[in-house]
């Protein structure tokens, strides 16, 4: 089977490229893949697994594009990396893999600064979202802190939108997937995210752990190291920790506040038990992650997507503490621990302490992760449900592209006529024909 | 029995489909009946606008008439056979074939649209949902019953039909040229012959009558003629009479007919009528029903070389062109192709 696959390509500073590069060895073994891309370069071993071809949404080889048997679009919220990837979705029907629930934030970029049409962002979230989303859209766009991004991506997530001229949709969540369900209006799945579970040498390996009085427990943060990753409820528990000589945080990344932060750490006394390292290479990050005890990788609030930072910690068999909301609420028992957003110094404390007592126990949470990973986010497992799902909505998801188009097409006719001429049975026998067109009929 | 004939009508273009719709409803009138055409105006480009034939189609009703009811519709051409009807059968002379086998071939036009692919499914799923609608599923050839198989899993039954004017056909001298009578367009490849001319050891002539669908074509052709050097040899006609159809085809030494995947190709049948031999290619479809290699004509491959090879044999031959066209004519004969039987199985 051929495979139309847009994404984000290395080396694109997005881990939606990574994911790609990641599955694309296992996706090639079972599919013809061809990468489309409007990079100007890309890592050339993607090369060794699938034909890439350049992408320009003003001039499109349709005939390449039609010649596969399936096309699958991915979308985040990052519209330098998606925008030309939209614009070829909104004219070739495919399926959308979405590594993002919430898309308002895409979407806004795209009328304000793709297509330069603000008017049509706000026709747009009228048509949505009412009078309220239309006014909030106005304050969002005009007024500088006039209503804040989470609440746009909260309130009016604009997926519908986004998801207008695709015939299904494939989610990383089980919330994501809950939610689309309810529309009915898009085939959907649900697969985990995939990463590989390959055995990765740790420092402790299997052997039983124990602290000694002289060793400090390392934990450890990487990633964009924003407001919702709940640094400051951290930093204030070690500030408050009698027992924090025990322990010595290393941060890996960009802080958003590097300032405030480090103001922070000097005014709670942690100098010597943070040290924040910045960037790190993936190489550099690995050796730190495999010499850790313990991941901290909490997020409130967050939009529910899917973690790569704790598939990542999972891959090295680290336990970790997480906010149990949106994706993480799902992770099974027993693979992560769980600090609650309105107790969050309260249950850290706990962890801590628990940790101490008997880190052993720590180090089997590190294993089930690992299972769960190898088990429930295996890149074959993925691959092979993705194209199953694909070749079957490959044609069969059509009748709703199929149906909205009719149904545009015959009101716009319709509305011509004059009101009283247009009558509900006139209306019923355009509507059955429709359906009779586009009822689904499996190939 | 009151009939309807549902087909389509591309403004003036002229062709096969138009003449079978008139010698069908002819041959009912003929037997009795009313009958009628309904020709469904259609445009293919862009795509989407065959969707809005479709739904336009789809919500015609040919149950009756000035309050009299139809007794059968005859559905010919997409998308006019899929107008219901409760006694309706389809006497299927293509589908809209851009989505089936020519999808990705030269001829493909879908293919080159974003929404190509899902036009072409929007079709796919029409024909298999709505021709199974139809009391009896008819088709003009082997050929077209064979695609509706492969593509739709329909079963259907050929039904042959003559010619236009099938009885005034006749066989006269063998003169010095070659007939190639249809309308000028890719699919009908006039533009092979006129690579296959330039081969020729001996100095073959070609007339070819028939109007162009599109200008383009028609430069490029003479844009050949000029760069093969062909100016003596190639005499373009455009549209003719039926009287001088008839004349060119009784002259004729044979006539060339090497169309791509042809459904029916009523040229064939005509050239037997006057009992002219057919050169034709391998991938030609429909006339590979009646032309049987070093029988009633040739049989080449789609090249200009091999073209050549045939043309030189009938040139420097003429008793064997005789000979061909006179067991083409019997051939024709013996299959006994009729409008009553064509009549006789839409009606019953």
């Amino acid at each position: 089977m051929k495979v139309n696959w847009f994404s984000p390509l290395p080396p694109a500073k997005t881990g939606i490229a990574d994911y790609t590069a990641r599955l694309l060895p296992v996706l090639s073994k079972h599919a013809e893949v061809i990468l489309w891309t409007d990079q100007e370069t890309w890592d050339p071993v993607l090369e060794e697994y699938a034909t890439v071809k350049r992408l320009r949404s003003d001039s499109v080889p349709w005939r390449d594009v039609n010649a596969a048997a399936v096309t699958i679009y991915h979308i985040g919220n990052n519209r330098p990396f998606h925008g030309s990837i939209f614009e070829v979705s909104r004219k070739h029907p495919g399926i959308m893999v979405l590594h993002d629930v919430s898309l308002h934030i895409f979407v806004e970029h795209m009328f304000r600064l793709q297509w330069n049409n603000l008017d049509e962002y706000y026709c747009q979230m009228f048509e949505y979202y009412g009078d309220k989303g239309l006014r909030d859209a106005i304050m969002f766009s005009t007024i500088p802190n006039g209503v804040s991004f989470e609440h746009m991506s909260y309130q009016y997530p604009l997926t519908e939108f986004v998801l207008g001229n695709s015939t299904a949709a494939v989610v990383h969540t089980k919330s994501a997937f809950d939610l689309l369900q309810k529309k009915k209006k898009w085939p959907c799945t649900y697969i985990p995210l995939p990463y590989p579970g390959e055995e990765v040498e740790t420092k402790f390996g299997k052997q039983k752990w124990t602290i000694l009085p002289s060793q400090k427990c390392k934990l450890v943060i990487f990633g964009f190291i924003g407001y919702n990753r709940r640094l400051d409820a951290v930093l204030d528990t070690l500030g408050a920790f009698p027992r924090k000589d025990a322990f010595h945080l290393d941060m890996y990344g960009e802080i958003e506040d590097e300032h405030a932060v480090r103001n922070k750490i000097e005014r709670l006394n942690l100098s010597k038990t943070v040290t924040f390292h910045g960037y790190a290479s993936e190489a550099d990050l690995n050796a730190a992650l495999s010499q850790a005890h313990l991941a901290i990788n909490l997020r409130y609030p967050t939009m529910g997507e899917a973690s790569i930072s704790q598939l990542k910690i999972w891959s090295h068999k680290l336990p970790s503490l997480v906010t149990p909301v949106g994706w993480y609420a799902h992770i099974p028992e027993g693979a992560a621990a769980f600090v609650r957003h309105d107790h969050e110094v309260e249950d850290i404390i706990r962890h801590l302490s628990a940790f101490l007592e008997n880190p052993d126990s720590f180090r089997k949470m590190g294993e089930k992760g690992f299972e769960v990973l190898r088990i429930q986010h295996s890149p074959e497992l993925y691959a092979t449900t993705l194209l199953d799902f694909a070749r079957k909505h490959a044609s069969a998801g059509v009748e709703r592209v199929l149906t909205d188009y009719l149904v545009d097409r015959a009101s716009a006719e319709l509305k011509s006529f004059a009101d009283e001429s247009v009558t509900d049975a006139s209306i019923i026998n355009v509507a059955k024909s429709i359906h009779s067109i586009t009822a689904k009929i499996d190939f | 029995m009151r009939v309807v004939i549902t087909t389509v009508q591309v403004p003036f273009i002229r062709g096969g489909a138009e003449i079978l719709a008139e010698g069908l409803r002819d041959a009912i009138r003929k037997e009795g009946h009313q009958a009628e055409i309904v020709a469904v105006p259609f445009k293919w480009y862009p795509p989407a606008l065959i969707l809005d034939h479709m739904l336009a189609c789809r919500l015609f009703d040919l149950t009756e008439s000035n309050g009299t009811p139809i007794d059968r519709v005859i559905g010919l051409k997409f998308p006019a056979y899929l107008i219901p009807h409760p006694n309706k059968v389809l006497w299927l002379v293509h589908q809209h074939r851009t989505a089936y086998e020519l999808w990705d071939s030269k001829f493909g036009d879908l293919i080159h649209f974003p929404d190509g692919k899902l036009v072409r499914d929007a079709i796919r799923q029409a024909d298999e949902r709505f021709i199974p609608e139809c009391k009896h599923v008819y088709t003009i050839a082997c050929n077209v019953s064979k695609r509706l198989k492969a593509f739709c899993r329909i079963d259907s039954t050929p039904i042959y039909n003559p010619p236009s004017n099938a009885e005034k056909f006749y066989a006269a001298d063998y003169q010095d040229y070659l007939y190639f009578p249809s309308r000028l367009t890719t699919i009908k490849r006039q533009d092979l012959v006129l690579a296959a001319l330039a081969k020729t050891r001996h100095p073959v002539r070609v007339k070819f009558a028939g109007a162009p669908d599109h200008h383009s074509y028609y430069d490029l052709l003479l844009d050949s003629i000029k760069k093969l050097n062909l100016g003596d040899r190639v005499e373009l006609q455009g549209m003719v009479s039926d009287a001088d159809k008839l004349k060119s085809y009784a002259n004729a030494l044979a006539v060339v007919y090497p169309p791509s995947d042809e459904d029916y190709g009523y040229v064939t049948l005509e050239a037997m009528l006057a009992a002219r031999p057919v050169i034709t290619c391998t991938d030609s479809g429909g006339p590979l029903e009646f032309v049987e290699d070093g029988q009633t004509g040739f049989v080449t491959e789609p090249t200009p070389a091999a073209l050549a090879e045939k043309f030189d044999q009938v040139w420097k031959n003429r008793d064997l062109a005789k000979k061909l066209g006179t067991k083409g004519r019997e051939r024709y004969q013996s299959m006994k192709i009729s409008w009553k039987n064509v009549v006789e199985r839409l009606l019953s």
